[in-house]
């Protein structure tokens, strides 16, 4: 009974603050922040009890819905609400002046309680409906500031590419319906086709912005900070590994899915690395970082590193939610994020930020004794097992190196380099700093308590050993990343006769290009075509008629005679 | 015992002549009471509501969804009388009324309560003759040319479903529908299926389609794309499933591809009610998909969803045409009012079948019961999810349309905002996203 009352409040909580805030919310900003805040934070703590009373592998049922309570499902859950909750917090600081506040604040929060339904659900058609509800919020979230171009369109290349490989899960519910399976647990434990397994790897690809569907995630930094946090830290992009995870029995089963798999992930991996060295725009160098940072994750996963997988999970959470809430204050004050216009923050009043930045950022290289560190660094050496020795260490070395490099570089360049032509006003308020400062926390400290939660569950043993290897790597990507330094000014803020080239790997050469290019000669081509098949004209359509039916009665004779 | 067939008919024409005894006597009392045949619409649909709940299976849900239209046109047609006149109201409702009757009647003929396929063709003949009236309110030339279009399709319709019944009664040696389904030969059910598939708004025979549905006064539309052409896709996919592998398959590719038709050539509208249109396109062959392949109840679903969605968006294109004399899509961010863009984005969201609303499960469902068909089905579904990605182009067209995109763009224009009917037309927006978590006792209550 207990234990039904904390999942409901976790699940649920977030719904009733989301009806409560359109019901009563117009008018009225105060109380819309204060239920998003107060739903968001029972929430949070339902997700922490739930850590603690309810023990693994529990199956509850709610409102004739099954859900299951097991180690994945309440870490995933603990760590969405935790950085849901922070980002709403955030969220009062930085859309203060906005006046769409309801429709903010209602997608913002039903988005984290559809995420938490989603890793919790046993059921799924649950998870499927989950899993399509998110992608909405994302892209309405993503599209907020509609009167933009470059958000419109960023709204609309979310939810397309991301339901285009949609389909995958679809298929996967289409055969669980067939053979009377909708639980889960009873799924994966089953052995279910090869297709099956290559439709959820397909649908995880898209979700978790994996090579060839990664390159909506950049784009997806036009909608507000708190937005972005809350996509890359804990919710959207997660939801992919966190299929991956729950079926990682049926994909690492079928050589073909885990094979499309890894191969997607080494892709992903040095194109988010070389585009993240040449992208000016911050928030586009933290997408790049997580695009590869999920590659990372579900690396782990084809390793049957679980727990590798879990850990980085948390860790990444963290370090990028504090990464996207400082280049938020970034944004707030100087109303740009291109790094060759906002640089050398540190010279103005932005320390606070430019610690937290930069730890952020070395927990993203994988430095240890920063916790992430630790573990890239396991992950990356399990590649051995994956492929040839020598192979993985060079892929291991130059991943490392090219990984530190280019988030070292963003930090660099914003915090260090040079000084500003102008003098920003440093616009930060207490709702803004305190998650930061709270994360920065967590981060620094992360190693002790995480492992405490997680040993519950999680083997983590040999966690805090070193390679010296990936080691000097990532320290030689740092080191390198300091002579941003000394880059001539004028490089910059000029036109680099290098654009061209720069335009081509941040656009996953041109990858991103033809996807526009194909969307656009698709409406140019196709819908025209298919709007002027309507003439209109009675004579056309008797026509029409005529050669339909001639055709159907040579059908109708051929498929007699054969 | 009366059947639901006669009382139906009994409740019809009781109505119709009452309006028109009402009318007579009204007309010496002045236009402060021409809204009683409105009133007595009212009355009438919900008593074949009530019918309709009462008869349950595809005939009541159907009935269900066009008495619900039915009765937001009227509601519709009163709240906005400040702002918008309606011609000819007491012709209006004695429509609305035949419509809500004759769609249960096409839909309970299939049905083993009847199951006679003469009858099945009288209504159906019922239902075209009604729509040509439909077509006609107000004598324009816009739609006369709309009628002479859907008087061609239903006289080549006609003739093509009675060559056919009278080959499969030959035939069969009777009038019972499931008769006819059973042992009538495939080119008497190929000629039933071409005859019935002309108004089901499926390519090379949409062509009316649009253009009936922007030329006929709105409040009449929105009752033909949200209960009479789904009816016409239930009695073609009927025939269709139980015409043989070839017309099944023939139809289910017919289906999807004028349901990219659909969804791409309103893509490329600008008027937002062809835009709206060509979106119907696209959802009638959802159901004629869904029927096709014997998914009755959740096609019958999809078009409660369906209807949910399109009418008020419908109403909102046809209100800021009327008062602000708005026509395209790109410009209804002028029309200022939360409750009007509210609808808008709902209803374009409800189009998309994504939840929380209603559509998500009628589609998905559709999507995972041809699925389970297993072999070229697996690709008939797949094609299908495609096309519901392709409608997030159109939706969003709808959705951004609120906002301003430049300031090259006119301001916002400060007009009286009707907010009963804005009211009526966000409630039924809104009832989609509460029907979506109840979807599962509508089908079980249904079927």
């Amino acid at each position: 009974m207990v234990g039904e009352l904390i999942l409901f409040l976790a699940l649920f909580t977030n719904f009733i603050g989301v009806a409560l805030i359109l019901l009563f919310g117009v008018g009225r900003r105060r109380l819309v922040e204060l239920v998003s805040v107060a739903s968001t934070l029972i929430s949070f703590l339902a997700s922490v009890l739930l850590q603690i009373v309810v023990n693994n592998n529990t199956i509850l049922t709610i409102a004739g819905i099954t859900f299951r309570v097991d180690a994945i499902s309440k870490i995933f859950a603990l760590m969405v609400n935790l950085i849901g909750f922070l980002s709403t917090l955030y969220s009062i600081g930085y859309m203060h002046s906005e006046r769409d506040y309801v429709r903010y604040y209602s997608l913002f929060v039903l988005f984290i309680g559809s995420m938490t339904n989603l890793v919790l659900t046993d059921d799924i058609l649950h998870l499927f409906m989950h899993w399509e509800l998110i992608g909405l919020c994302s892209a309405l979230l993503i599209a907020y500031w509609w009167w933009k171009e470059e958000a419109r369109i960023a709204g609309v290349k979310a939810l397309v590419m991301t339901r285009m490989s949609d389909i995958g899960l679809a298929i996967a519910v289409a055969y669980a319906l067939m053979h009377g399976i909708t639980s889960i647990s009873r799924l994966e434990s089953s052995i279910i086709p090869s297709f099956v397994s290559i439709a959820i790897v397909l649908s995880a690809i898209g979700k978790s912005a994996q090579f060839p569907l990664h390159t909506w995630l950049p784009d997806a930094m036009e909608g507000p900070t708190p937005v972005s946090a809350l996509l890359h830290a804990a919710t959207l992009v997660k939801a992919g590994v966190y299929l991956v995870l729950r079926f990682s029995n049926v994909i690492i089963a079928d050589t073909m899915a885990a094979n499309i798999l890894f191969i997607a992930l080494l892709a992903t991996l040095f194109l988010a690395s070389l585009a993240g060295l040449v992208a000016y725009d911050i928030k586009r160098v933290l997408a790049y970082s997580t695009v590869s940072s999920i590659s990372i994750m579900l690396l782990a996963i084809i390793q049957k590193n679980y727990a590798l997988a879990v850990l980085y999970f948390i860790s990444h959470a963290t370090f990028k939610a504090m990464l996207f809430y400082t280049a938020g204050v970034v944004e707030h004050s100087a109303h740009s994020r291109d790094m060759r216009i906002v640089h050398g923050l540190y010279h103005q009043n932005f320390k606070f930020e430019a610690i937290a930045f930069v730890i952020g950022a070395l927990s993203a290289a994988g430095i240890p004794p920063l916790f992430s560190g630790f573990v890239k660094e396991h992950i990356l050496e399990g590649l051995t097992g994956v492929v040839p020795h020598a192979v993985a260490l060079t892929i291991s070395s130059l991943l490392s190196f090219m990984l530190a490099l280019f988030i070292m570089r963003a930090a660099i360049i914003t915090f260090f380099y040079g000084k500003p032509e102008k003098v920003f006003e440093h616009r930060i308020d207490w709702y803004m700093a305190i998650p930061i400062a709270v994360l920065l926390v967590v981060v620094l400290l992360l190693p002790l308590p995480i492992v405490n939660i997680c040993s519950v569950c999680i083997d983590t043993s040999d966690i805090y050993s070193i390679n010296a290897i990936l080691l000097i790597s990532t320290l030689i990507g740092i080191l390198a990343s300091i002579l941003y330094l000394y880059k001539a000014p004028t490089t910059l803020v000029a036109e680099s006769p290098w654009e061209e080239l720069r335009d081509f790997i941040e656009s996953s050469l041109y990858l991103d290009k033809a996807y526009m290019a194909l969307g656009k000669v698709f409406y140019k081509n196709f819908a025209a075509l298919a709007s002027s098949l309507h003439t209109g004209k009675p004579s056309n359509f008797l026509l029409y008629l005529l050669i339909f039916v001639l055709v159907v009665m040579i059908l109708a004779v051929l498929v007699h005679i054969l | 015992m009366i059947s639901y067939e006669q009382l139906l008919i009994l409740v019809t024409l009781s109505s119709v002549t009452l309006m028109a005894l009402a009318t007579i006597v009204l007309k010496r009392l002045g236009r402060r009471y021409d809204f009683i045949p409105i009133y007595i619409a009212i009355a009438t649909t919900l008593v074949q509501m009530a019918i309709a709940l009462s008869i349950r299976g595809l005939t009541g849900l159907v009935g269900v969804v066009s008495a619900l239209v039915s009765l937001i046109s009227e509601g519709y047609i009163i709240s906005i009388r400040r702002y918008i006149y309606t011609p000819r109201k007491v012709l209006i409702s004695m429509l609305l009324v035949l419509f809500n009757s004759l769609t249960m009647l096409v839909t309970l003929a299939t049905t083993t309560q009847v199951n006679d396929i003469i009858k099945l063709f009288i209504y159906w003949e019922g239902l075209s003759y009604t729509t040509i009236a439909a077509l006609n309110i107000r004598h324009t030339r816009e739609e006369y040319e709309a009628t002479m279009k859907y008087v061609l399709v239903c006289v080549i319709g006609s003739l093509m479903a009675l060559i056919g019944i009278v080959l499969s009664v030959a035939e069969c040696d009777s009038t019972s529908i499931s008769v006819i389904l059973s042992r009538a030969s495939v080119p008497s059910k190929m000629f039933i299926v071409i005859g019935f598939l002309t108004e089901a708004a499926v390519f090379p025979f949409y062509f009316w389609v649009p253009d009936a549905d922007v030329s006929m006064l709105s409040t009449l539309a929105i009752m033909h794309m949200g209960a009479v052409t789904p009816v016409a896709t239930y009695v073609a996919g009927l025939f269709a499933y139980n015409g043989g592998a070839l017309i099944r398959n023939l139809v289910s590719a017919l289906s999807i591809l004028t349901a990219f038709i659909g969804s791409l050539a309103s893509l490329f509208q600008s008027d937002f009610r062809r835009l709206l249109a060509y979106s119907t396109v696209a959802h009638m062959n959802y159901l004629v998909l869904a029927f096709a392949n014997n998914v009755v109840d959740y096609g019958a679903l999809h078009i409660l969803a369906h209807a949910l969605s399109k009418v008020p968006v419908f109403l909102i294109a046809y209100t800021m045409l009327e008062m602000m004399q708005i026509r395209e899509v790109g410009y209804a961010y002028m029309w200022d009012n939360s409750l009007a863009r509210y609808v808008i984005v709902a209803s374009s969201l409800g189009l998309l079948g994504l939840p929380p609303f209603l559509t998500f499960w009628s589609e998905l469902f559709i999507f995972l019961k041809i699925f389970a068909l297993g072999s070229i089905f697996h690709l008939y579904a797949a094609l299908f999810f495609i096309v519901i990605v392709v409608s997030t182009g159109y939706a969003f067209k709808i959705i951004y349309s609120c906002v301003k995109k430049s300031e090259s763009d006119g301001d916002r224009m400060s007009v009286q905002n009707p907010k009963a009917a804005l009211l009526l037309l966000a409630t039924t927006s809104s009832a989609s996203i509460i029907l979506f978590m109840l979807q599962g006792y509508i089908i079980s209550y249904f079927f």
